[in-house]
């Protein structure tokens, strides 16, 4: 299978902000003089979880979108005039996108529990570091937003 | 009494964790209703697929940290917070002479 330019894209964005708040939050611990190698391990891991989580999500999404084949003309045309106001019934192969997104969520939902779990029971990491990183993509997607933004609205 | 006390700590903390976790519900299901339309989407305009796309693994990204925040609080109610708790009664006691 091969990588789609906007998952690649999108990913590497991702882990660029995720790495940039991570040493913002390594700057935070070393003002507060609580820095050690368990909080340095605990960021690597915990950055590394969110990103890999990230690009897994847009795998399934990619793959989602690569299993939905065009809709030929006349069902199109179908389509468009009969559901004014109403809610068309989702096709088949939507239906078996959804399945599959909800499988790859549980799936990595369970893998993130797995890699939290872990840093918080080995002693040598830090679970805080480890943890909040975990929390970085959304951050990272607000600030994109912004920028994004405001070079439309000027 | 303490152990009354350190029960009721561990009883509060694992409901705690528990109603958290329900958070993780909701992402799931939303998650695969965007992806769904967003396929339909692409199959009435595949070559509006790209930015299809990229809008829908940004929304699922959001979606999807609802889910994360439940959970790592879920975890840290689990493991973190009952020692936590546990240490500040005990000190609390002990400064009331009561330990």
């Amino acid at each position: 299978m091969t990588i789609q330019p906007a998952v690649r894209q999108e990913t590497k964005k991702i882990a660029v902000g995720v790495g940039v708040l991570s040493l913002l939050m390594i700057a935070v611990f070393l003002i507060l003089r609580r820095f050690d190698f368990s909080v340095f391990l605990g960021a690597l891991i915990g950055s590394a979880a969110a990103v890999l989580n990230f690009f897994l999500m847009a795998l399934s999404v990619q793959k989602a979108a690569d299993s939905m084949k065009p809709l030929p003309p006349a069902e199109k045309a179908e389509q468009e005039e009969g559901t004014e106001g109403e809610e068309a019934p989702l096709s088949d192969e939507a239906k078996e996108a959804r399945k599959r997104m909800q499988l790859s969520y549980t799936l990595r939902m369970l893998m993130m529990a797995g890699i939290a779990i872990v840093c918080v029971v080995l002693p040598f990491i830090n679970s805080y570091a480890a943890l909040i990183p975990m929390l970085f993509p959304r951050i990272v997607i607000s600030v994109i937003g912004l920028i994004q933004k405001n070079p439309k609205e000027a | 009494m303490i152990e009354l006390a350190i029960g009721i700590i561990l009883a509060g903390c694992a409901i705690g964790a528990g109603l958290a976790l329900i958070a993780g519900i909701g992402p799931g299901i939303g998650e695969g209703n965007a992806v769904a339309k967003a396929c339909e989407a692409i199959g009435r305009q595949p070559e509006s697929k790209g930015s299809v796309t990229s809008t829908m693994i940004m929304g699922c990204a959001i979606a999807e940290t609802t889910g994360l925040y439940g959970l790592v609080i879920g975890i840290l109610l689990i493991f973190v917070a009952p020692n936590l708790f546990i240490s500040a009664l005990k000190t609390a006691l002990e400064s009331m002479g009561k330990l």
